[in-house]
C-alpha cells in the first residue's frame, strides 16, 4: 500500500480530502508540525470516521481545536494519505456532520480572540462552573486552559456573540516579550548585513604588499621625496611613500594614527633588482 | 651552425658587461636626470644583454620607467587572489544561511523546553549573542561548536534532513575556511613569491632571498646563482668553497660552475661539471645545458641523443633561449593548515546537542509571542527558501561591492 504526503495550505483544503477519502477508501493523518497533535479521518464505505492520537473520546473537538491551533498559529499542517488502508476505531461521522464542522463561520473567527482574556461579565445560570469560577475570582484564562475544560475558542465566540458573556484581553508575561524579539533580531540583522559586505577585502596588506614594496622600493631608489603618493590604490586606501616604509592612512584619511597600514620596506637587498610577483 | 655561432659569441660579449652592471647604470642615470639618449641607450644595452642570460622578464623597468617596457605575464598570484575572493565571498553566503538556520533552531528549540521563563530568555540571548559574535568576529571553534549543537538539536527535534543539511554546509564552511587560509598564507609567504619570480623571471632579490631560503649554505649558494643569472660572476671562487651535503644544492652547485665555465667558454671544463650535476639530480635544466655543451662541442650526436630524450619528457624546455639554465635553490616548504580545531569543536558541539537533548524534554505549545518573531512562521512551516534568497543576495552583494569597490 502507498502513501502520499504533503502540506494543507487552507483549511477548505480538508474537503478535497473528504471526496478523495470516499473515491480512493483509506486513511488520512493530519498533523502540525513538531507539537506532534495529530488526527486521522478514515472512510468505511458509510462513514467517515475520526480519531486523534490521543485517544480522546471527543473527536470532533480534537477536530476544532486542531484547526484552531492551525489557523492561531499560522503552522500548516501536514498529511498522510495511506491509500486502502482499513478504518480501525475512531467516532462514526456523516459527511454533513463533518461539513456543518469545518464551514462553521466561528472557527475562522478565532484569530481575533487574545491568547489570554478576563471575563469581565457573565450570565451565571448558563454557562459552565469553570468560567464561573474564572469570573468570580477575576482570574485569567487562556486559550490552553479552556481546551483543558474541553472547551474551544470557537464555543467561546458562540458565548460572547450570544451575550452570554464578556471578556477583555489580558496581557500575560510572555516568553519573547516585543522588546527582547526587537533586540536579538536587531542583533541578527545586523550580522546579516555585516556579512553582505566584502569585509575581509580591508585586510589590506594581503593584497597590496607586492605593489607596496615594488613601488616604495622604486621612489627610495630614484631618491623621491618622502611623503608622495603612490601609484597604486586598494578600494578607497591610498599610499604614500616614507623613505624606509610605505604607509597608508586608513579610513580615517590621516597618516599618524592608530588605524595606518605600514608596510615596511627591506633595507637592503634590493638593488639593482626588486620587484616581487604583483599580480 | 647558425646556433653554434650564436653560442659562441654570446658568451664572449657576456663577459665584457654584466647585466646586473647595466641595470645599477641605468639607475644611476635615472636618479642623475641623465638625458633621455643615454637613458634609451641604457634600455638597449639591458635588453640585448637580457637575451645572453637566462632572465626572462625585467618588470624593474616597467616601475623605474613608469611606462610598460616589459610585458609580464600574470602568475599564479591573479589566480590565488582571484581564489581568495570567491572563496571568501561563498565563505560569508554560507556563513549567512548557517547564522539563519542556527538563529531560528535555537530560539525554537529552547522555547519548547521545559525551562523557566527567566532560563529560556537567558539561554536564548547567550546562545544567539555567541552565535552572531562568533560569526562577524570569525571565532571558527566557537562557530562550529554552536553548528554542532544546531545539527544535533535539529536532528532531536525530528529536522533530519535540515540537520544532514547544516551538518554539509558546516563541513562546506571549513573547507572554505582553510582554502582562504591555504591562499592567504601562500599569498604573503616569502618562499612562495620567491618560487614564482624565480621561475618566471629566471632571478630575485636578494632580500627576499633572505626570507625565503632558511639556512645560511643554501641561502649563500641562491645569492651566488642569483649573481650569474645577472651576469656577475665575480662570487665564483666564493661557490667553489662551498661544500653543501645535500644532493640537490650540490647539483646546484655545480650547475652553477659549469654556467660560469660556458660564459667563460671552456666548454670541457662546462662538460664536466654539468656532468657531475647529473649524478646528483636529474633535471632536465641540467639536462638542457649538457645539450648545449655538447653542441659547442661540435658533438652533435651526443647533443642530438639528449636532444630527443628533452623532446620526449620536457618539450617546453628547448623552447628557451640558447643560453644555459640555473637551477635555483628551494624555499622554506609551505605548512598546509588543516581545519583540525573547527572539526574538532564540531564534533563535540554535535556530542554536546545529543546530550543535552537526551536530559531535556522537547514539547511544543507554540506561544504567540515566539511565532511573531519575523521569519520564525517560514522556518516552522521548512518553508527554506528565504534562507535560499539570503544566501543569494549575500553571495551577489559580497562579488558585485568587491568588483565595483576593490575591482576584484
Amino acid at each position: 500500500m502507498g502513501y502520499i504526503k504533503g502540506k494543507l495550505n487552507n483549511h477548505n483544503d480538508i474537503f478535497i480530502f473528504l471526496d478523495f477519502l470516499k473515491e480512493k477508501r483509506g486513511r488520512i493523518d493530519f498533523y502540525l508540525p513538531l507539537d506532534g497533535f495529530s488526527i486521522s479521518l478514515c472512510y468505511d464505505g458509510n462513514f467517515f470516521r475520526l480519531s486523534s492520537d490521543k485517544g480522546s473520546k471527543n473527536p470532533k473537538f480534537e477536530l476544532i481545536k486542531f484547526i484552531e491551533e492551525w489557523l492561531i498559529s499560522g503552522v500548516k499542517p501536514n498529511f498522510v494519505f495511506f491509500e486502502g488502508e482499513s478504518c480501525k476505531g475512531g467516532v462514526p461521522l456523516t459527511e454533513e456532520e463533518l461539513t456543518l464542522l469545518l464551514r462553521d463561520k466561528d472557527l475562522l473567527k478565532v484569530k481575533e480572540l487574545p491568547p489570554s482574556f478576563l471575563i469581565t461579565d457573565l450570565k451565571v445560570t448558563v454557562l459552565p462552573s469553570f468560567l464561573v469560577a474564572h469570573w468570580r475570582a477575576a482570574k485569567p484564562l487562556s486559550r490552553e486552559d479552556l481546551y483543558r475544560y474541553g472547551m474551544t475558542y470557537t464555543d467561546l465566540i458562540k458565548l460572547i456573540e450570544s451575550k452570554a458573556l464578556e471578556i477583555e484581553p489580558f496581557y500575560q508575561v510572555e516568553v519573547f516579550p516585543q522588546t527582547f524579539r526587537l533586540f536579538l533580531f536587531s542583533l541578527f540583522a545586523v550580522s546579516l548585513v555585516y556579512l553582505f559586505f566584502p569585509f575581509y577585502l580591508f585586510n589590506v596588506p594581503l593584497f597590496t604588499k607586492a605593489s607596496a614594496l615594488n613601488w616604495g622600493l622604486t621612489y627610495r631608489l630614484l631618491d623621491k621625496q618622502e611623503g608622495k603618493e603612490l601609484p597604486f590604490k586598494w578600494g578607497f586606501f591610498k599610499f604614500y611613500y616614507f623613505g624606509d616604509k610605505v604607509v597608508s592612512p586608513g579610513l580615517d584619511g590621516k597618516i599618524g594614527t592608530e588605524d595606518d597600514i605600514v608596510i615596511n620596506l627591506p633595507k637592503r637587498g634590493y638593488s639593482p633588482v626588486f620587484t616581487v610577483p604583483e599580480r | 651552425m647558425v646556433l653554434f655561432l650564436v653560442f659562441w659569441t654570446l658568451p664572449l660579449k657576456a663577459q665584457e658587461v654584466s647585466l646586473k652592471g647595466a641595470l645599477l647604470k641605468f639607475e644611476r642615470d635615472l636618479k642623475s636626470g641623465a638625458p633621455k639618449e643615454v637613458l634609451a641607450n641604457d634600455l638597449k644595452e639591458i635588453r640585448s644583454l637580457k637575451r645572453v642570460y637566462p632572465v626572462y622578464y625585467l618588470p624593474e623597468l616597467n616601475y623605474l620607467t613608469g611606462k610598460e617596457i616589459e610585458k609580464v605575464p600574470s602568475s599564479y598570484i591573479t589566480f590565488l587572489r582571484k581564489l581568495y575572493f570567491f572563496g571568501a565571498s561563498l565563505e560569508n553566503a554560507l556563513k549567512v544561511v548557517l547564522l539563519s538556520l542556527a538563529f531560528y533552531l535555537f530560539l525554537f528549540y529552547i522555547q519548547g523546553i521545559g525551562l523557566s521563563l527567566s532560563l529560556k530568555r537567558l539561554f536564548s540571548f547567550l546562545l544567539v549573542v555567541f552565535l552572531l559574535l562568533a560569526t562577524v568576529v570569525n571565532l571558527s571553534p566557537l562557530l562550529f561548536l554552536l553548528g554542532g549543537l544546531a545539527v544535533s538539536f535539529s536532528f532531536s527535534v525530528g529536522r533530519r534532513y535540515l540537520s544532514f543539511f547544516l551538518l554539509g554546509a558546516l563541513l562546506s564552511l571549513s573547507f572554505l575556511i582553510s582554502l582562504k587560509e591555504n591562499v592567504s598564507s601562500l599569498l604573503t609567504s616569502p618562499s612562495y613569491l620567491y618560487s614564482l619570480k624565480v621561475e618566471r623571471d629566471g632571478y630575485c632579490p636578494e632580500y627576499l632571498i633572505s626570507e625565503a631560503v632558511s639556512s645560511e649554505i643554501p641561502k649563500e649558494i641562491e645569492f651566488i646563482t642569483n649573481s650569474f643569472a645577472l651576469g656577475d660572476f665575480s662570487p665564483v671562487k666564493k661557490l667553489k668553497s662551498i661544500k653543501p651535503k645535500s644532493p640537490y644544492l650540490k647539483a646546484v652547485v655545480y650547475n652553477d660552475l659549469g654556467y660560469f665555465y660556458f660564459y667563460k667558454g671552456d666548454f670541457k671544463k662546462a662538460l664536466n661539471v654539468f656532468k657531475e650535476a647529473l649524478n646528483y639530480y636529474k633535471s632536465p635544466v641540467i639536462q638542457f645545458n649538457l645539450y648545449l655543451t655538447y653542441s659547442s662541442l661540435l658533438k652533435f650526436n651526443k647533443a642530438n641523443a639528449i636532444r630527443r630524450k628533452l623532446l620526449k619528457d620536457n618539450p617546453n624546455i628547448l623552447k628557451a633561449l640558447p643560453v644555459p639554465l640555473l637551477l635555483h635553490v628551494k624555499g622554506k616548504s609551505f605548512k598546509l593548515f588543516l581545519p583540525y580545531l573547527s572539526l574538532f569543536s564540531l564534533v563535540c558541539g554535535i556530542a554536546l546537542g545529543f546530550f543535552v537533548s537526551s536530559k531535556v524534554t522537547f514539547a511544543l505549545p507554540l506561544e504567540e509571542s515566539f511565532l511573531k518573531f519575523p521569519g520564525m512562521l517560514s522556518f516552522i512551516n521548512q518553508r527554506y527558501h528565504p534562507f535560499l534568497v539570503l544566501f543569494f543576495v549575500s553571495l551577489l552583494l559580497n562579488l558585485l561591492i568587491g568588483k565595483l569597490i576593490w575591482g576584484t
